[in-house]
């Protein structure tokens, strides 16, 4: 099934959080193109398939944006999966979260972790910070398209 | 003109003086009373009315006492004031009698009269005045006076002053006597001298003649010669003029006859009667004379013959006195006479001799038996002829033949002895010199022999007797030869051709033969005996058995050999000194001593006494001085300088020699040189000194070390080689339970129960420390000890060590041990404590680690879970007021900003919170970091605040300091937040950065980093709450805030170590004052020498 190509990937389970993002998002007209999932497994189902028939094209995936506090599957794991994957490394993950425990930090950077926000309390803040993030993975920053497998293959007789 | 006094007149005329004395005396005394009574007759004598005036009686009086006083110059008692007051009593009568008569001549008063008594006013026959004598009496009492005065003066001739004055007062009384005798009545008219001073005048005058009977006119009356018996006899013829005139008065007076027959009668008379007087005088005188003359013819002619025998008499006697010495003697033996040969065999002189006893010649040496003898003798009439032994006047004796001849009265008793003597004292002398010889001779030891020129023996003393064993008898006419040993029998011949030719054979020693055989050493002298024409007659030996004397000599050479011996042997010394000359005798090894190589000539005390040593020059002089006083022994020491100079020490010791008599007049003594046993002692001394010092600090160690070996709480045991025990202390006692016993080494284990710390196995002997030590071994060792002395085992510890001698040779060992029962428990305690302890430290580290993780949950929690919903409420309240804000009414707006600021704030203060929470587990990553370009971030991130706002900001040096760089920006971002929050109101607001130096020590010295604001500041009230969490000092409207910030910037401080605190003034603004480093303590002092230095400075 065709979709639209996902630009951004919000992995959040708080609701309340996933709309403030959202609207934010919206607001700076960056939110076209958003795929939320709702914990670790399904960032994992979505980013990593098990069967290749779910395998899509993350060729537009320009940012993941991860909480860490995650049901299932924490965001760490999930992050490790990621950048552990050769399909994924490349995506830059920013982590978005409340805590800013050093902790955090140092296993997220040990984890190749592009880039680690803290979610502002502020409402203002968190526009400014959101905004700013996205302004900048999204249009500033060039990624590196990863074919998918098949298409890898498909393209490799090309010279 | 000795003319011999007739005694008897002259005692007459004495009294006759005496009783004219007395009679003035009398008188005078009369009159006085008379005057003084009044009774007139006293003075007149019934001769009235002529009175004697009161001072003519006073004048007698004291005229007569003067003549009573000076009538027997004989007598010798007193004689001095007696002769004194009687002239002193004249010298008076004669002031008076001139001063009377001066008065009458003159017409002067001087008062006389009135000096006794004054004149009663009836006296009217007065001539001047009523007291005054007559002129006659005066004129007397001046003569009478003056006699007295000069009673003992005579010219040469003999004739007397006072003789003629007094006679002359005498007639001047005369005059008043006769005129009265005459005819009373006249008398009283033309006289103005009463009866009573005339009569004691003229007995006065007669006395004072009298008084005197050696020369003039009373001599002449006591002389019984012619001229006396002419004077007696012719003297009362003076009255017949008297008698004479009071016929011839009488006659007149009755007017018969005419005054020429009266006359011429009267010198008839008196013609007749002087001549008759005369006459009959120069008859008796003749008479007298005639008698005399035939006496004297007589006389003459047995006094021709007297003479002529006398001459013969003395004549003999001259012979007699050229022979004999003669003295004669009365019956008492009271010497009358001696002669010149007397005399000068006596040396006494005739005065000395005449009239004592013949005693005074007794020379003691006869017995009172031989004079009784004589006296009887001689009393008896008997002539006695004697030898007798006189002592002279100077005390010799000497001896006379005496014959004592009694003069006999004609009853036949004696009447004088006569003893006539002969001076045989040199015969006597010889005799008793031939006598004494003899009994010498007789009673000599020596053998006194004499012989004839062919050796026949003719004279042999007891000493012979004794010497040879001959007696007298046997030998008598024997030859000497006898005597002689054969071999010896020349020696005779030789002998006495010698005596032929004169010659003495002196001190010849040889030998002889005794009577029972025996030889005999023999000294003789032989000498020639000369018979009086000086021929030689013979010989006469002296001869002494000298056997034992040659034998005491042999005896006294070895003794004397001996003793020199000896004294030289000893290096001692000898000397004796005469007390007498103080010379002294000596050894040669004296002089040695003294240091002279060659005797010196002469020794005496003072030689000696220069050679002691200057101080000890007295002490030894004093000393020897008592020892011949007391006659002890002399026994001293003292230093003499010899003659090379140098000082030693000598001893000398003397004793005094006693002549038989008990005299000393010798001390002989040694002397040695001591100089090195004084050294020696001096030194022993100070041994002495040293030893007892060194025995007493000995002592007084050693009880220290007693005291210290009994005090100690380790016990001590100390064992020789052998591992016999020397020392056991009473702590090793009470520590293994038993003392010292003597116990071998290999059985030491066993018996006090020793064991290893195992406390089941018994010490190995050979492994036993103390043993180990003795073998050389220092060591030490734990052990057990278990026996049945003790209550429970004990723990000891031991440490041995080996003890040596100063050659290093082992000697023994010494162990010290302590009992550490104690402390193995302790140990065992602290070890189970410890055990206890690190059991609990696990537990309490995992329950500290499980409540760390915990909080780490905890907040990791909170950071996430309590701003998510924050969060929430900030964005939909902030989308409701952005996209329904229009709709809504101000108010909703107002409220949904409130809404907005509380999440805020809220969001704040749970990153504060986070942020708080954190510190607590974080550890310091220290790094040496720049503050300054850290304060310059802070203050650029804080840009915003300072948006619209003058500011001035001083930011001084600030050092490097080792720190955790980004807490302590969070220090800065919160202190100059504060300051930039709190200057708020100020404009222009001034803060300042710095840094502070404090203490005096660079090294120690830590900086003080401020921050100081010039804002609203706080009331040092609150300051205490600064750093409370959550406590504020400003209203949350004036001010935002959380009131954590100072908590945390105060928890990141303490974390480096340091101090935080801060000082402000309301309103005028606050420092914040904050150290890194250093320990809590010290951290402390820092902050207040901080305040210190800061209040200094600021001042």
């Amino acid at each position: 099934m065709t979709e639209r190509p996902i630009e951004i990937l919000l992995v959040e389970d708080n609701p309340d959080d996933v709309e403030l993002t959202l609207h934010t998002l919206r607001k700076e007209n960056l939110a076209n193109h958003i795929r939320v999932v709702r914990d670790g497994e399904e960032a994992l189902e979505f980013l990593l398939p098990d069967s290749t028939q779910d395998e899509r094209s993350l060729e537009s995936l320009k940012l993941i944006l991860m909480d860490l506090k995650l049901p299932k599957v924490d965001g760490m794991e999930v992050l490790r999966r990621i950048k552990a994957d050769e399909r994924t490394k490349n995506i830059p993950v920013v982590i978005l979260t409340s805590s800013k425990e050093e902790r955090d930090l140092v296993k997220g950077y040990g984890l190749g972790v592009n880039s680690y926000i803290q979610k502002p309390v502020d409402f203002d803040q968190f526009r400014e910070t959101i905004k700013t993030v996205g302004l900048y993975w999204l249009v500033i920053n060039q990624v590196l398209v990863c074919e998918a497998p098949s298409q890898t293959a498909a393209k490799g007789t090309v010279a | 003109m000795e003319t011999s006094a007739d005694i008897g007149l002259v005692k007459r005329l004495g009294s006759f003086a005496s009783a004219a004395s007395l009679f003035s005396i009398s008188v005078g005394l009369s009159g006085l009373a008379g005057w003084t009574l009044h009774i007139s007759s006293f003075n007149t004598w019934g001769a009235a009315p002529v009175m004697m005036v009161a001072n003519t009686a006073a004048c007698f009086l004291l005229i007569g006492i003067s003549l009573w006083l000076l009538r027997n110059n004989r007598n010798q008692s007193f004689a001095w004031i007696k002769k004194v007051t009687a002239k002193t009593a004249a010298a008076i009568v004669f002031m008076v009698g001139f001063l009377s008569l001066v008065e009458h001549v003159f017409g002067l008063d001087f008062g006389i009269d009135q000096w006794l008594l004054v004149a009663p006013a009836a006296q009217q026959n007065a001539t001047v005045r009523p007291g005054l004598m007559s002129p006659i009496s005066a004129g007397a009492f001046l003569a009478l006076s003056l006699a007295l005065l000069v009673i003992d003066w005579g010219t040469r001739r003999g004739t007397r002053p006072a003789e003629v004055l007094s006679l002359a007062a005498g007639a001047a009384a005369s005059f008043g006597i006769l005129s009265f005798a005459f005819d009373p009545k006249i008398y009283a008219a033309h006289l103005s001298l009463a009866l009573p001073t005339s009569v004691t005048l003229a007995v006065f005058s007669l006395g004072v003649v009298c008084a005197r009977t050696e020369r003039g006119l009373g001599a002449l009356l006591c002389r019984q010669s012619l001229g006396g018996s002419l004077a007696r006899r012719l003297l009362p013829a003076a009255f017949i003029p008297v008698l004479v005139g009071w016929i011839r008065w009488q006659i007149t007076a009755t007017g018969l006859y005419s005054e020429w027959s009266v006359v011429i009668l009267s010198s008839l008379v008196t013609m007749s009667l002087l001549a008759g007087a005369v006459g009959w005088a120069a008859v008796v005188v003749d008479r007298n004379d005639a008698e005399q003359r035939k006496l004297e013819e007589a006389l003459k002619e047995t006094s021709g013959i007297n003479a002529r025998t006398l001459k013969d008499l003395a004549d003999q006697r001259f012979a007699l006195d050229q022979h004999a010495i003669v003295a004669i003697t009365d019956v008492q033996g009271t010497i009358i006479y001696v002669n010149q040969k007397f005399c000068a065999i006596s040396q006494y002189s005739k005065q000395e001799l005449i009239g004592q006893n013949h005693r005074i010649l007794n020379s003691g040496h006869h017995s009172r038996e031989f004079f009784q003898q004589m006296y009887h003798a001689i009393a008896n009439g008997e002539v006695w002829r004697g030898e007798i032994c006189n002592r002279a006047k100077d005390g010799s004796l000497y001896w006379v033949d005496t014959t004592v001849v009694p003069f006999l009265e004609s009853d036949g008793k004696p009447r004088q002895y006569m003893a006539i003597r002969a001076d045989i004292t040199e015969r006597k002398r010889v005799e008793e010199m031939r006598e004494h010889l003899a009994a010498v001779v007789d009673s000599s030891d020596d053998a006194i022999i004499s012989k004839d020129l062919n050796g026949i023996i003719n004279a042999w003393n007891r000493g012979a007797e004794k010497v040879f064993g001959y007696s007298a008898a046997e030998v008598m006419g024997k030859p000497m030869l006898m005597l002689f040993p054969p071999e010896r029998a020349n020696e005779e011949a030789d002998i006495l051709a010698r005596i032929r030719r004169g010659e003495s054979v002196e001190h010849f020693e040889t030998v002889r033969v005794r009577k029972d055989g025996a030889r005999i050493d023999i000294s003789s002298t032989i000498s020639p005996v000369k018979d009086s024409s000086s021929a030689i007659v013979g010989a006469s030996k002296i001869a002494r058995d000298i056997t034992a004397r040659n034998r005491a000599e042999a005896a006294l050479r070895q003794s004397d050999a001996r003793r020199k011996f000896a004294l030289e042997t000893a290096k001692l010394g000898d000397w004796g000194l005469n007390l007498t000359t103080l010379q002294a005798t000596r050894s040669f090894l004296h002089d040695e001593i003294f240091g002279y190589h060659s005797p010196l000539p002469e020794w005496s005390f003072d030689i000696f006494l220069r050679h002691v040593y200057p101080d000890d020059r007295e002490r030894v002089r004093e000393d020897f001085q008592s020892c011949i006083s007391q006659g002890r022994k002399w026994d001293f020491e003292c230093r003499i300088t010899r003659l090379d100079g140098e000082t030693r020490w000598i001893w000398a010791c003397g004793n005094h020699y006693r002549e038989p008599s008990g005299d000393a007049t010798y001390i002989f003594g040694i002397v040695e040189d001591i100089t090195e046993r004084k050294q020696a002692e001096a030194a022993r001394t100070l041994q002495t000194e040293e030893l007892q010092r060194s025995e007493r600090a000995l002592e007084t160690q050693s009880l220290m070390l007693q005291s210290v070996l009994n005090s100690i709480s380790e016990g001590l045991v100390v064992a020789d080689e052998t591992g016999k025990f020397l020392l056991w202390n009473p702590a090793a006692t009470r520590i293994v339970g038993r003392g010292a016993e003597n116990i071998p080494p290999e059985h030491w284990s066993e018996h006090y129960g020793v064991y290893l710390p195992d406390t089941v196995t018994l010490f190995p002997p050979e492994q036993n420390p103390l043993l180990l030590a003795i073998q050389g071994r220092a060591c030490t060792a734990e052990m057990y000890v278990r026996n049945t002395k003790l209550d429970a085992g004990v723990w000891i510890e031991t440490s041995a060590n080996p003890l040596q001698d100063k050659d290093g040779i082992a000697r023994g060992g010494v162990i010290a041990f302590r009992d550490i029962t104690q402390r193995k428990k302790d140990e065992q305690e602290i070890r189970n404590l410890n055990e206890e302890l690190e059991a609990r430290v696990v537990e309490r580290t995992a329950q500290l680690q499980a409540a760390n993780q915990e909080l780490e949950a905890f907040t990791y929690s909170v950071s996430h879970d309590l701003r998510a919903p924050l969060r929430h409420i900030s964005g939909f309240s902030k989308i409701l007021s952005e996209e329904y804000g229009s709709s809504l009414p101000p108010e909703a707006q107002h409220h949904l900003q409130r809404i907005q600021d509380g999440t805020r704030r809220m969001g704040q203060l749970v990153d504060d919170l986070l942020s708080l929470a954190r510190l607590g587990r974080r550890d310091l990553i220290l790094r040496t970091a720049g503050l300054k370009s850290t304060v310059d971030e802070v203050i650029e991130e804080l840009a915003p605040e300072c948006a619209g706002r003058r500011i001035e900001w001083k930011v001084g040096e600030l050092h490097d300091v080792e720190c955790d760089p980004s807490l302590i920006r969070q220090v800065f971002q919160n202190l100059i937040g504060n300051a930039l929050k709190y200057s708020r109101p100020r404009s222009p607001a001034v803060i300042e950065i710095g840094q502070i130096e404090v203490g005096q020590n660079q090294e120690n010295g830590r900086p003080v980093i401020f921050v100081r604001d010039n804002g609203v500041g706080f009331s040092m009230k609150y300051a205490n709450k600064l750093f409370g969490v959550f406590q504020r000092l400003h209203r949350a409207e004036d001010f935002e805030g959380t009131g954590v910030g100072l908590a945390t910037a105060q928890r990141i401080v303490q974390k480096h170590g340091g101090r935080i605190w801060a000082e402000a003034q309301l309103d005028k603004g606050a420092t914040f004052y904050f150290t890194l480093g250093g320990s809590f303590a010290s951290s402390e002092k820092e902050e207040l020498e901080a305040r210190a230095a800061i209040a200094g400075e600021q001042t």
